[in-house]
Formats: structure tokens, C-alpha cells, sequence
């Protein structure tokens, strides 16, 4: 009985909700798929503008999304902080040339690994004019396979945490081989699957397994391929860097700060200069948070949801072109349903009322825009992924064509977001050609021409 | 028959009196003036109009003496430059905000206009239950009410067609039909047959004139047409904004 009485209860209140503005609803979305059926080319135009908005903000966002947030295997991108070589400049002052320390294996012994401020450390080579970036080995059926090369050490597996399909990451000790043979630790190695399908063939586990990179190299593990988008961590072969580094990855502790970092550097730096008779050194420009490496933006460790609000203003810029337009065509649409308007305020309609009701109509053509948009943005993101992120995440074209799927593609957060946005602007872009197109006497709004 | 005087009359009797003589529509001294940067025209010049309850008026008179300008102020559309409205008993207040105007014409008016007025991107359900759709009636109320009140009409086997598959008769019928639907205590109707052929402004003047009889709803219609005006009970004739009978 009771729950028979609870039901019917909650009918009367749906029942009531319906009939008082939420009934209004359905009868607010066939008049607007009618008008979208009448009015085919303010409509179309309506979608295709909303739509570029959307694709837009939102190629915007995922490609912030995709170079900033923390992503597999970039899962620490947040806390992590790129050291270059410190800047060394002379003493004596008799020249402004400056160059950057290389840290041999002592000093990243020494210096970059003891670090409080960090988590973990990982002591790499960045391919440069002396540092080849590429590797060729030969496959079992003899063909060259050539793909991006990785100096690495053992830490690098813990800053970033790569799928491995195969076997394990290599540990320092394998790095660091022990009697010193610096030859010897070279023999091992780790590959990405898509090169180890090429190299063994499919399906064929490579661990134990050697490649010929001039000399032999034992196959330790074998990883999930991924993007190139991410740059950092992006290689297709992992071998054993035991030379020096002339770039550290650092990853703060908890609770530590890029100052922290900055400060044991610095020390380091002084010690350095006091030590040295014809050198000043120092860390400017060395200590990079990941943002300002990827896109050049801030000095400070920042999440990419703040890049994303600080690039705000600049989005809303221009996506205040398309608002204007639609603004434009709102109003003409508005003075063409004025006698409309004139006849709904006749019976009783409020102001608001009706505000709500182009609101709603205009919502129904956003979210059409916005799913035009979401297959506009695929298809720049996935047919023209190396021209996007070329152009606005400073991808380079020497690494392989971008990889762009999973919540790269499609995270439902960017999309909200984006989407947001775009209603947002939409909605002011709307609501004040139809507040003023209201406003007008009864009278003459039932007298316009149609 | 003669009426008794007030005096000489028993409670009962009053009490039907004033029922037969209630003042719906009271207009005192009303003025309206367009003015532009180089003209002023006055429209409506010291009308003084009571319509009472029950009431099936007609106002005639040429293009542009004014017939309309009245109707619009009468139907709360339109403000005067001076004079006061009285509807149903209240003195409307010109300060009265929009939202207040807009609930008084939904619960009192009821409009039937010369051009129909019906939304085209809506079908005739739709159009005929907008009063109560904004005076928050539920859906399922709206509904039953739209539907009888479109039967009434002579249209339920045209619910879901949109207006341009209507004839102007239909058009006009659907447009009487929303204008009842809220039961409202009057119904103004500008030019309602302007744009109809004889016959079927014939109908439609006969569709009002049993609103009128059966339901006892005032109306008060424009016209331009002597011989329909004469079907209604009481005819105001307007000559250059001036009541002239």
C-alpha cells in the first residue's frame, strides 16, 4: 500500500513538474526542429558556426590536453621538471657566449640523483647535433627497421610508466654494469611492440632475443607503443645511457616545489663557480617545468587545467567573431518572429518566459553544433594529427606521425569544457538580440510584416 | 419590460440586477496620442465606453478612426495617453509591471485577430493551448481542455495540422478556440471575419455569437461590416478617435 501510495505521489509530482515549465520542454524542442526544417539556412549556418566554434576549442584543448595532462606513460607530467645543463658563462665577464655544462656520469652520481626535492631522477642523453635520435637494426627476414632512439637509465621507467607487454624495465645495476665495462651494459635493451613485430615477427615474444645495433643487443622487455605526441617519453628503442646526461628529468616529492629544486641547483651552481677559476655557473634557463617545455607557456609548474584558464581569455577572443555573427542572424530571426512574440506576450507570456524559450531553441542548434563539432574535431584530430600538433603544440616532424586515440581523442571532460564554452558564448550572442527584440511594444510586434 | 427601481427592489432582486448591469469594460476619458518627431496624431479622443458583462458589442467605424488603437487598449496591449481602464472590476494601475499586465490578460482576455496570429511552427494543439501553457496548467490538463475546446470548434479531425494546412476559416476557428480555451470573462476579436469570404465569416460570426449566448462571454468585436455588426447586441460607431454614437 504504502509503496503504491509513494508511487503515485511521485507521478503527481512528475506529473506537476512536466505541466510547470518542464512540460514546456518538449513543446519548446518541436518548435525548434521545426524551425531548423523551415529555416534550413539560418539554421545551417547556426550549426556550421557553432560547430567550427566547438572543433575548434576544443582541437584546443585536446591538444593542451594531450601535451600537458597527466597521460600514460607521462602519468607525473604535474610534479615534473626538465634540468638542462647548467649555463656556464665567464668569470672575467670579457664575453657575453655562454654555453651548457654536460653532467658526466660523477656529477649525475654526485649532483642530479641525491636530490631532496626529488621523487625520482632520471639521467638521460637528448638526441642533439652529436647524439643520434634514430636507430637501424635488421629484421629476421633482413630488412632494415629504423625507428626514434632512447639514451636512457634505469629511473627514466619510473618517471614514466610504459605498458610493458614483455619481460621488465632494465635496473640501474644493468645500466651501471657491474666491473665497470661500460660495453657490456649497452647489451641490453627494450622495444616497443609495433618494432618488435617488425623485427620478430608477430605474436613472438622478444624477450631474451637479440638485435644487431651495430653490436648485440638483448631484448629485456617489450613495451606498448605510444604517441609521439609525447615527446618526452616517446622511443622505440630503450638502451642503457651510463655516459653523463646532458638533461635530468626530475619528478617532485610531494609537497615539493620547482623553488625547492631551484634552490639545491643553485647551490650546486655556486659550488661549482667557487671551485673554478675561469667559469660562473648557474641554472637560468635550465630548470623547465613540463609545460614550458611543451608549449612555451609559464615558468612555474602549472596543471593544464590552469593553462587552460589562462588561455581563456584569448579563446573567448576569438570565438567572439562567430558570436557576433550568430548575434547577427539571431536578430534577424528575431524580427522576423515578432508577431510570434506579440501573440505569445498577447496570451500571457512573460518576458522571461519567452527569453527561455529562445534559449531553449537556441540549445537545440548548439547541441546539433556541438555534435557536428565532436566529428569536426576527430577528423582534424585523427586525419590532419601531424599538421594539428605541428602547429599548435610544437610537435616535431621528425618523429613519427602522432598516435592520437583513447581519451586523447575523446576525453568527456574537453568536450564539456569546449562545449560549455561554446553554449555559453552562444547563449550570450543570443540573449541580447532576443532580450531587445522582447522589449518591443505588444502592438507593434503583433502589427510587424511578416 | 420595465425595470423596477432600485429602491422598490428585494435583496434577491437587487442582487440579479446588479448581476444584469455589471460593468465589465469601463472606459473613462481615455486619450491616445502618437506623436513623432514632426507629427502628433490623436487616435482615441475622450472615449467613454461601459461594456457589461454578457455583453456582444461591436465597434465600427472607417480605416483609421481609431476602432483598433481601442481594442488594443481595452485588451491591455496598448496604454492610453490618459483616461483610465477598468477590466473586470480593477482599475488598471499603468504602473503595473509587464509580468502583472501579462497575467491579468491571460486569466481575463481572450484575443481573436483579423490576421489569425497562429504560430506557424506549431500544429493546432499546440497553438490552441498556449494561454494555459502559460498559466501553468499541466500537461495533461492542457491537453483535455485543448482537445474540447477544438472539438467545440468543429476541428478535431485537424489536432496535429500545422496553420498553412488549414483553410482561413479553420485558421480562424483554431484561433476562436484559443482564445476560450482559458475561459476568460472577455473576448476581443479584431476584424475576426476581415479576411474571410462571406460564408465563412458568417460561420465564424455565428461561432461568436454562440459564445456569447451559451456561454453569456462578453465580446467586443471590430468591424468594418454593417450587416454583421447588426447580429451583435450594441453598436458603437467611431469617427477620427471620437465615439460618434
Amino acid at each position: 500500500m504504502t509503496e503504491t501510495k509513494n508511487k503515485q505521489a511521485g507521478w503527481q509530482l512528475t506529473s506537476q513538474l512536466w505541466g510547470r515549465g518542464w512540460g514546456r520542454g518538449p513543446l519548446y524542442l518541436r518548435q525548434a526542429l521545426h524551425m531548423m526544417k523551415e529555416e534550413k539556412l539560418f539554421s545551417g549556418i547556426y550549426i556550421a558556426g557553432t560547430a567550427l566554434a566547438i572543433a575548434f576549442t576544443m582541437v584546443m584543448a585536446v591538444v593542451y590536453y594531450a601535451k600537458l595532462a597527466d597521460i600514460e606513460p607521462e602519468v607525473n607530467r604535474s610534479r615534473t621538471v626538465y634540468v638542462l645543463g647548467m649555463r656556464m658563462t665567464y668569470k672575467d665577464g670579457s664575453s657575453d657566449d655562454w654555453t651548457r655544462d654536460y653532467y658526466n656520469p660523477t656529477k649525475v652520481k654526485e649532483w642530479l640523483y641525491p636530490l631532496k626535492s626529488a621523487e625520482f631522477v632520471s639521467a638521460i642523453i637528448d638526441p642533439g647535433t652529436f647524439v643520434r635520435d634514430k636507430f637501424y637494426v635488421t629484421s629476421d627476414d633482413g630488412r632494415i627497421v629504423s625507428g626514434v632512439l632512447k639514451l636512457v637509465d634505469a629511473n627514466f621507467f619510473k618517471v614514466y610508466h610504459y605498458k610493458f607487454v614483455y619481460g621488465r624495465p632494465f635496473t640501474q645495476e644493468e645500466v651501471f654494469c657491474e666491473g665497470g665495462d661500460p660495453d657490456a651494459s649497452k647489451a641490453v635493451g627494450i622495444i616497443s611492440k609495433d618494432i618488435a613485430e617488425k623485427v620478430f615477427g608477430k605474436g613472438v615474444n622478444p624477450v631474451g632475443k637479440t638485435v644487431n645495433f651495430g653490436y648485440d643487443i638483448r631484448i629485456v622487455g617489450v613495451i606498448e607503443p605510444t604517441s609521439s605526441i609525447m615527446s618526452e617519453s616517446f622511443g622505440q628503442l630503450f638502451i642503457p645511457n651510463n655516459e653523463g646526461a646532458n638533461k635530468a628529468i626530475v619528478v617532485l616529492k610531494e609537497g615539493c616545489t620547482i623553488d625547492d629544486l631551484r634552490r639545491e641547483l643553485n647551490e650546486i651552481a655556486h659550488k661549482c663557480t667557487i671551485s673554478n677559476d675561469k667559469w660562473k655557473y648557474d641554472f637560468e634557463g635550465s630548470v623547465q617545468p613540463h609545460a614550458q617545455r611543451m608549449m612555451s607557456e609559464g615558468e612555474e609548474l602549472s596543471s593544464w587545467k590552469e593553462i587552460l584558464v589562462s588561455l581563456f581569455p584569448q579563446v573567448l577572443v576569438l570565438l567572439l567573431i562567430p558570436a557576433l555573427n550568430l548575434s547577427g542572424l539571431v536578430a534577424a530571426r528575431m524580427k522576423r518572429r515578432l508577431p510570434e512574440v506579440g501573440v505569445r506576450k498577447a496570451f500571457g507570456a512573460k518576458r522571461r518566459e519567452l527569453l527561455h524559450q529562445v534559449i531553449s531553441e537556441n540549445l537545440v542548434l548548439t547541441l546539433c553544433g556541438g555534435a557536428v563539432g565532436l566529428v569536426i574535431t576527430w577528423l582534424l584530430l585523427y586525419v590532419f594529427r601531424s599538421w594539428v600538433f605541428f602547429a599548435i603544440g610544437n610537435n616535431t616532424y621528425t618523429l613519427p606521425e602522432p598516435m592520437v586515440e583513447g581519451e586523447m581523442l575523446f576525453s568527456p571532460l574537453i568536450f564539456l569544457i569546449a562545449f560549455v564554452v561554446c553554449a555559453v558564448v552562444n547563449l550570450m550572442s543570443s540573449l541580447i538580440p532576443a532580450w531587445m527584440s522582447l522589449r518591443n511594444p505588444i502592438v507593434e510586434s503583433l502589427n510587424q510584416k511578416r | 419590460m420595465a425595470l423596477p427601481i432600485m429602491g422598490e427592489m428585494s435583496e434577491g432582486q437587487r442582487g440579479s440586477l446588479i448581476y444584469i448591469m455589471e460593468t465589465i469594460i469601463k472606459l473613462t476619458e481615455v486619450n491616445k496620442i502618437y506623436r513623432t518627431e514632426e507629427i502628433e496624431t490623436q487616435a482615441l479622443e475622450n472615449v467613454n465606453i461601459d461594456v457589461q458583462k454578457g455583453e456582444f458589442l461591436s465597434i465600427m467605424g472607417p480605416s483609421g478612426c481609431g476602432k483598433s488603437t481601442l481594442l488594443n487598449i481595452m485588451g491591455l496591449l496598448d496604454e492610453p495617453t490618459s483616461g483610465t481602464v477598468e477590466l473586470c472590476g480593477t482599475k488598471i494601475d499603468p504602473t503595473l509591471s509587464d509580468n502583472r499586465l501579462a497575467e491579468f490578460r491571460n486569466k481575463t482576455l481572450g484575443f481573436v485577430f483579423q490576421s489569425f496570429h497562429l504560430i506557424s511552427s506549431l500544429n493546432v494543439l499546440d497553438n490552441v493551448q498556449l494561454p494555459l501553457l502559460y498559466r501553468g496548467v499541466g500537461y495533461n490538463e492542457r491537453m483535455k481542455r485543448a482537445k474540447e475546446v477544438i472539438e467545440r470548434v468543429g476541428l478535431s479531425h485537424r489536432m496535429k495540422h500545422t496553420p498553412v494546412q488549414l483553410s482561413g476559416g479553420q485558421c480562424q476557428r483554431v484561433a476562436i478556440a484559443r482564445a476560450i480555451i482559458g475561459n476568460p470573462e472577455i473576448i476581443l476579436a479584431d476584424e475576426p471575419t476581415g479576411n474571410l469570404d462571406s460564408k465563412m465569416g458568417a460561420d465564424i460570426l455565428g461561432l461568436l455569437k454562440q459564445l456569447n449566448e451559451e456561454d453569456g462571454r462578453t465580446i467586443v468585436m471590430v468591424t468594418h461590416n454593417e450587416q454583421q455588426a447588426q447580429q451583435t447586441k450594441r453598436i458603437i460607431k467611431f469617427l477620427d478617435g471620437r465615439q460618434i454614437m
